[in-house]
This record gives structure tokens, sequence and C-alpha cells, in this order.
């Protein structure tokens, strides 16, 4: 068996089409990843090198050389050997030493493939790559059995890159940030974009920026999310793999950049104060809340700083409340009777259904006096 | 009062309605122009509280001041919990600050009764449609309905909204009528069952449109599109689980309701004393959560898993377990041959494995190795399955097997 990365190539090329056709029409367009491109090239290259030495790489090493050069270049195409139209039959792990993508892909393999290229290990290529192998030898039907192992294991890592796609959607946090106050730390396209707002007299909108951690490179995964719902704003995502951006109405990807010095946001302290509020001490559950906020979020989370000191004080919280019943004798349990015969009373009066509160006017004029 | 403070009232006040799902609405994309918001799918938690529970709203209340006096209610008449009152303006704002920074899918919005139902039907919808009119916000909404509303501002509530949800608080009206006395079971599933009508026939008329202008493209009306929900108190009355269950069957075969949510009564700040002062019933919870699943995905009926003569759920395991352990002569199951309703039916298997397994046979015999692939839970699935390398034989049979199969739980709760 061996891993190419003309295969991985023509494969990240398919699928960079397939988010084409599949994706936004406008923003597709304009859809730019040369770096990010660069980057998985440079992975494939490291991937492939430590297989070499391990002695089971057996790849062409003239087709290598084309496909650095279509990275270089930037009309060349990613793969300039002809597609294969009529796949060879070729039994499992056999040696290729012309490689030919097949002229079709499973639309499950797609699916898979789509998340698993966006995995951070290196294993991926020679997962990918054992997975295309048996298609282009005719071999279908094991993408349709969910105990096949290669497909276990597609399915594993899938699983994985799905989860923290999800984890970005919900743990990112955008804060406005002046454009101006914040130039050192943006990317030269975000940059320019100021000075064309400042030529204007209008009011420039913010420029929504989001830090985010994620535990895989999974920005392009989300970014048509990111663009349906955040359409009308303009923002900068950075996390410590590429960065996404939407600017006049330009989807970028790009390379990872520092994160940036102008971060924080005032506002939080009103996040925070939902947060404390909605929860429950009662139904203190540390063991649930971490297994889907696990800790690692915690640092680019304004809300779990005062998760420590929610903890702290839920025993107590939740001792206080229970012990109120007996220690405020009569008082809630007379005022409790006084409203209900005063409605009792009420509805008895009323000449209507009967099932209805006749008058409900109680609330902020007749309300009893707080203790 | 500062927004900050009323912000913290009035989250308060709304954290014990559980519901904060956003899933099920269908509006795709942020609108042109100034326009903010999508939902779809399974929606997102994009944050978690030490009580484990998802956030996943802006859940709160346009005030807490409110004429009911029900007794599990932190909010009633005669709690002294400090009040507050938001603006129509302040919630809008609140929502689309939320919203920007990515904190939340959308608005979960409800309130005390103030003045009367109808005014305070009004204030609520009036938030939904400034949100949807004035800042085209295609984010999720889900408003609280107050069944004494006339129907005409449910009917407006329902084109603004994702969801509509009518508590039912306690199954029973003996309950009601004891602890929430302004509430009805009768008009609140009559509540129910109007809403879902008007969804019905929108549909149906969408459907006509459709086909008349021969496109699916024809502009469709917009009515709650999540449809409904509700929630049932547990343990604040004496209802059994029995009790609970039949009213959620109902409440799913005949008011079409989405989803059912249970909120075990926890202590709140100035309880009433008509009602016990304890810890919050956590797992009885849990297993009726548990059997609401069964009953919506696996093909139970209520009446199997709760009967007259043991009205209550079994807390040490859960409820499939116990239905398998009370009718073994529907086991073995052949995990080779049977059909999906009979595998759905097997303790430890889920809906998601089941689906594998039938793809999987038709590819290769099952065997034990092949359930350790799936991560199943071998030593509570085997008991109750035949595969060509496993017969349970005289396990089945054996009078210990409930704590053979939950053995650890059992000797916990002794200690």
């Amino acid at each position: 068996m061996s891993t190419s990365p003309v295969y991985a190539n023509a494969y990240l090329d398919h699928w960079k089409q397939q988010i084409r056709s599949h994706g936004l029409a406008k923003a597709a367009s304009e859809l730019e990843w040369p770096e990010t491109h660069a980057q998985l090239w440079q992975d494939i290259q490291q991937a492939e090198a430590s297989l070499e030495k391990t002695g089971l790489s057996t790849v062409d090493q003239s087709l290598r050389r084309t496909d650095t050069s279509g990275f270089s270049g930037q009309q060349a195409r990613l793969f300039t050997y002809p597609l294969d139209q009529s796949p060879a039959k070729r039994s499992v792990g056999e040696p290729v030493s012309t490689p030919s993508f097949p002229s079709s892909i499973p639309t499950r393999l797609h699916n898979l493939a789509a998340h698993v290229i966006c995995h951070s290990s290196n294993d991926k290529w020679t997962i990918l790559l054992r997975a295309l192998t048996r298609v282009a030898a005719g071999e279908r039907q094991w993408l349709q059995d969910p105990l096949d192992d290669d497909r276990r294991k597609l399915e594993t890592m899938a699983r994985n890159v799905h989860r923290s796609a999800h984890k970005m959607k919900a743990f990112m946090r955008f804060q406005p940030i002046d454009r101006a106050s914040c130039l050192d730390d943006l990317p030269a396209h975000v940059a320019a974009s100021v000075r064309t707002g400042a030529m204007d007299d209008e009011e420039q909108e913010p420029l929504w920026l989001a830090w985010f951690e994620s535990t895989h490179p999974v920005a392009p995964l989300i970014s048509r999310f990111l663009v349906e719902r955040f359409k009308n704003m303009d923002w900068l995502i950075l996390t410590q793999y590429e960065q996404l951006s939407w600017i006049d109405g330009q989807l970028r990807h790009g390379p990872p950049l520092r994160k940036p010095g102008c971060l924080g946001d005032d506002f939080d302290v009103y996040w925070k104060t939902y947060y404390a509020s909605t929860f429950n001490p009662a139904r203190l559950n540390m063991r649930m809340m971490q297994s889907e906020m696990p800790v690692r979020y915690w640092k680019n989370l304004p809300e779990a700083q005062l998760i420590s000191q929610l903890q702290q004080t839920a025993g107590g919280r939740t001792g206080r409340m229970l012990a109120q019943t007996t220690e405020l004798p009569g008082t809630l349990a007379a005022r409790s009777r006084m409203v209900r015969e005063t409605q009792l009373a009420l509805r008895g009066a009323s000449t209507s259904t009967g099932s209805r509160p006749a008058s409900t006017d109680l609330g902020e004029t007749d309300r009893p006096e707080r203790t | 009062m500062e927004i900050i403070a009323k912000l913290a009232i009035l989250s308060d006040a709304a954290k014990y309605d559980v519901s904060c799902s956003s899933s099920g609405a269908d509006r795709k994309q942020a609108a042109k122009g100034k326009g903010i918001g999508s939902t779809g799918g399974t929606g997102i938690c994009h944050s978690y509280t030490p009580d484990g529970r998802c956030i996943s709203l802006l859940k709160i209340l346009l005030t807490n001041f409110c004429v009911y006096e029900c007794s599990y209610c932190i909010n009633r008449s005669s709690s002294s919990v400090e009040r507050a009152r938001f603006s129509v303006e302040e919630v809008v704002r609140l929502t689309m600050d939320f919203y920007r920074r990515n904190y939340v899918e959308g608005l979960f919005l409800s309130s005390g009764i103030i003045q009367s139902a109808d005014y305070t039907m009004e204030q609520l919808i009036a938030v939904a449609r400034s949100l949807r009119e004035d800042h085209g916000f295609n984010g999720y909404i889900h408003l609280k309905t107050i069944p004494e509303a006339s129907a005409d501002l449910i009917r407006e509530a329902g084109t603004y909204a994702d969801r509509l949800s009518i508590n039912i608080e306690l199954p029973s009206q003996a309950g009601l009528d004891r602890f929430a006395p302004e509430k009805n079971l009768i008009r609140t599933q009559a509540a129910m069952s109007d809403v879902s009508r008007i969804r019905s026939e929108i549909k149906a008329e969408n459907k006509d449109r459709s086909r008349l202008a021969g496109t699916r493209r024809a502009r469709q009306k917009v009515f709650v599109p999540a449809g409904q929900s509700t929630q049932m108190i547990v343990g604040a009355d004496g209802s059994s689980d029995g009790d609970i269950l039949s009213t959620t069957a109902s409440l799913y075969s005949v008011q079409k309701l989405k989803r059912v949510f249970y909120s075990a009564y926890s202590p709140i700040p100035s309880a009433s004393s008509d009602l016990p002062p304890v810890q919050p019933p956590l797992q009885r919870e849990n297993r009726l959560y548990q059997a609401d699943w069964l009953i919506r995905f696996y093909g139970f009926g209520a009446g199997e898993l709760v009967t007259p003569a043991k009205p209550m759920l079994d807390l040490d395991i859960d409820p499939k377990l116990a239905w398998a352990l009370a009718n073994r002569d529907s086991f073995p199951v052949n995990l080779n041959t049977a059909p999906k309703r009979a595998l759905l039916r097997v303790p430890g298997i889920g809906v998601r494995s089941v689906q594998r397994l039938l793809s999987a046979r038709r590819f290769r015999k099952i065997r034990l190795q092949d359930l350790r692939s799936l991560r199943l839970q071998l030593d509570k699935v085997s008991p109750f399955i035949v595969c060509a390398d496993h017969h349970p034989s005289k396990q089945l049979d054996a009078q210990d097997l409930r704590w053979q199969i939950a053995p650890a739980k059992q000797q916990l709760a002794l200690f």
C-alpha cells in the first residue's frame, strides 16, 4: 500500500469543486484558499516523507514535480494527468505506479471525505487513499457496510470533525471592534477595508471579530452557515489553524494569524449575568456540563469564569431555599391563602364562564407588599 | 431599573421552564438589507450552565408580575421575589445584541399574566413582530402562548414564532385545581388543538398554492414551523408516571405536539408551603424522558411501560430494560433475522445502532465482536439476543438477571 500526494491533490481539487457546486452561489465564486491549500500540500509531503522512510512509497517522481508546479502556478491545474474514465480492476493493496483518480466518487464517500479532509491528523491521507484505491478498483459495496474497517475509520474521523465544526458554531463568539483601533492585528485585506471605509463620511459598521481555538481546521465546513446567518455583518474569524473572513460580501479563507491583542467585549457582563441567572443551583450536574462543554473551550468563553463560583455556592443556595419554607412560618402561606380567597371570590362574583379569572388587575397595583 | 438588573430577575424567573430547544424551524438565511439570522436542523447549544443544561435561546420573561397563584411557580402572586418588567424595545435590543455575538439561536419569551390574558399576549407578539419586521430577524423565536388569549392573537403569534408552547403543568385537573386554580386542562388542550388545526390548514393552503403556481417556490405562508411543545412538572403533585405518560401520549397523538418536556419540581426561593421542600427528582425526570423517547421513536405504547398495577417507572433501570425483563417471552431476538421493530425493543440498542445492524447484516452474519465494534454494552444486550456466535440459553430465565445486568447501581442504592 502506498500513499500518494497525487491522489490527495486530486482529491483536494475535487473537494473544492464540490464545495463550489454545492456552496453559496455568490460567495463560492470568490472562495479563495491558496494558503491553506499550500499548508495541506506541506502536510501531504510530510506524511509522504515519513512513509517513504518506511519504504512504502512508490510515487512516480515526475508526477510529483508536475503537482508541485500545479500548486505554484496560478493558472495551472492541480493535476495534469488524464483521469481514468474506466477504473482499472486492481486488487487492494497492490502498489500503484500510475495513480488514477476514480472517475466518480460515491456520494457516501464524498460526504465522509469532505469532513475527514479537515481532520488535524495525518492518518487521514492513508485512509482516504485506501478508500479511493478501493473505489478505483471497482469496490463500492464496502461503503454500504457499517462494519467495514475502512468505513468505520472514516466515520470516526468524520464524526470528530463534525463535532468540532458543531462546537465551533456553538462556542465561537463575535465581538464588535473599531477597525482602526485594532489595525495591527488585522490581515491586510481587512485593514484595507478600513481605509476604504474611512473615505466615506458615513459611520462605519463595526467589524465583528472572533478568536476561537478549534480542535480541527474546520472553518471551510462552517463558512456557508456563517455567511447565511451573518450575511449583513462584516466579520473575521481567527483560529490557530486558519482565518476566515466575510468583508463587503467577499468570503476569504487563509492562513492563521497570531491571537489579536484587541480582544475583549464590555457587553460580556450582560451575557455573564444571563448565564449566572439561568443556572438552577438545585440541579448542579458538572459532569453533564463538561461532557458537552469540555474544559479546553473554557478559556475563550467569558461565562466560564463563573463556573467554579456557581458550582461552589450551589449547595448552600439550594439548602437555603429548602429551609426557607420552614424559616418563614406562615407568612407566605397566609399571603397565598389571601390571594387565593380574593381570586375565588372574584371568580364567584363573575357571571362569565367561570373558568376564567374575572378580574386580572391584581398584578401591579393590588399586589401584596413584599416582605 | 437598570437593564442588567431586569435581565438578572427575568432570566432567573424564566429558568424553571426547561425547554430550550431551537430545532425544527427552517428560515434558511438572513433576509436582505439589514437582516440577520437563520434557523434549521437540530439547533445549537451555545453554552452549558453547571446544571448541565443547554443554553440555546435567550430565555426570559417580559415581566414576572403575575396575577395567578400557582403554588409551584416562583412568580406566583404571593411570592416575595423581586419583580421587574422589560419594555418591548429592551427585549428586542437584548435579543439582537446576543444574536450578533453568536451567544444564542434566538429568543424564548414568556411572561407572567398582567392586566389580562389578551394584553399579555399582545405584548409578547409586539416583541416578535418588531424582531421580524423592524430588524429582519430570522433567528428562532419561541413564544409562550396564554391559553385564555383570543384566537386571533394566537393566530398572529404563530405567524412570527417558530414555536408556540402552552404549559400543561400538571397532568390532571384535580392537580391543577389544587395548585393552579386559574388553569384549566381542557381549555389548554383546546388551545393546543386550535394551533395544530391552523398549522395543518395553512400547510394544505401552501400545498394548493404551490400546485396552482406549478412550482414549489410559490410564496408560502408561515405558521409555527417548529410546532408546539409543552411542559409538565414532575413531583409537585401526586401524579404517577402513568398519569404523566398517558397525558403525554395523547398530547403527541391528539394535539400533535412536537415535544413534551418534563421539569422536576425544584426548590425555589420563596417556595409555597403547599409543596414539599425536597431536592428535585432528577432521576425520575430522566426516566420520563427515556420513556418519552421510547414512545416517539421505538414504537412503545405508554401502556406498555407503566400499568395500573405498576404506575411508576423503575428508578434504578431504564424503562426499556425494565420492559424487556418483564416481557422475556419476547426474547431472545435474532439480530440476523428479526424485523426492525423487534430490534428496536432490545435493551442497549439505540435507533442508530439498529439502522447499522440492518445495513451490516446484508453483508455478513452479525457476531458478538461486531456489537463491540458498534460500541454496544454487551452485558446489557447479550442476554436478549441471538447472533452467529451467541445464544443466551438459560441466562434469559435467570431470576437474578436484573442484578446481573445492573448490579453496581443497586449496591450504591443500598449504602
